[in-house]
């Protein structure tokens, strides 16, 4: 558990500085061609905190715990007994819900359906994309094994 | 393949030298096969207390069990007096190959691997044991049985 946490806070970090880095870009760009300023975050998300430097620390922050629940959530894969599909499944039901739930607070996906139901669909068709590929290669490996078994015996 | 004996003062033990022009599947089998016969005996203890020396080679399977770690061979299970890195360590290089985070297998008694429906996957050995491999490992058993295929004589 000690390697997952500390593979977590790595992600964390990472997770954080990469949100912070696409943010000043997106600030940087559209505040130089538009001429005004922008902070890349919602109304309602501003409106939780007594200033808005606390709500850009809180945003940071919170897309370090996208990064901390994907890192963490690996481990599920180390469970052998439970089978890929079942293993497959709870990754991509903890992490959408973190994920989907981060990006609700931040900004507001739950006023526009159709960007709601399109970031949902996306994400699960991208986890069901992989999860082919890594079934397919999962065969293949075992497959080989199997081959390179017998060759022994 | 030439097979010398130097006897020197020089050597306080008796050492044995693979030498070759370059790291072929030869020189692999050679050193395989020289551990195999030479490698350390590990101390185990069976169920009623008793004491013996187990050989690596004979070892099916090593895995974690509550705090103690054991050992399955033919002749039955034993507990082994170190950690299962310190195994994996000592002898993870040649003989064996982690499958979970709990359990090594002697690569060379594994017979085949099967997937279920549901995806779990399960290793089978040669003595009949069975138990089940995380997704993670299965490419590295892949990877240790392409390094360790024997080489074909022909």
């Amino acid at each position: 558990m000690r390697e997952y946490l500390k593979r977590g806070l790595i992600s964390f970090t990472i997770s954080m500085l990469a949100g912070l880095i696409v943010n000043l870009l997106i600030d940087s760009i559209v505040s130089s061609v538009s001429g005004t300023g922008i902070i890349t975050m919602s109304p309602e998300f501003l409106a939780l905190f007594p200033t808005p430097v606390i709500a850009g620390y809180v945003n940071v922050l919170l897309y370090g715990v996208i990064g901390f629940t994907f890192s963490v959530m690996t481990f599920v894969y180390d469970l052998e007994r439970i089978g890929f599909l079942m293993q497959s499944m709870i990754y991509f039901t903890v992490t959408a819900a973190v994920c989907l739930a981060i990006t609700m607070l931040l900004w507001q996906l739950q006023k526009y359906p159709a960007p709601f139901i399109g970031t949902l669909a996306g994400y699960a068709a991208t986890h069901a994309i992989m999860f082919v590929i890594a079934y397919k290669r999962l065969k293949r490996e075992i497959g080989e094994i199997n081959e390179l078994s017998m060759a022994d015996t | 393949m030439d097979i010398r004996t130097e006897i020197d003062r020089k050597y306080g033990a008796v050492e044995l030298h693979v030498c070759s022009g370059a790291m072929t599947d030869e020189v692999r089998t050679v050193e395989r096969e020289l551990h195999e016969m030479y490698d350390r005996r590990i101390p185990g203890t069976d169920a009623r207390g008793n004491r013996c020396l187990l050989t690596p080679g004979g070892i099916i399977s090593v895995y974690a069990e509550g705090q103690k770690v054991m050992a399955l061979c033919e002749e039955g299970t034993y507990t082994v007096p170190a950690k299962l890195y310190e195994f994996e360590q000592a002898f993870g290089e040649h003989l064996f190959v982690r499958i979970s985070k709990s359990e090594l297998v002697n690569i060379r008694k594994i017979r085949k691997l099967d997937m279920s429906i549901s995806g779990t996957i399960r290793i089978r050995m040669k003595n009949g044991y069975e138990t089940y491999v995380s997704r993670r490992n299965v490419a590295k058993i892949r990877e240790r049985l392409l390094t360790e295929r024997p080489v074909k004589n022909g």
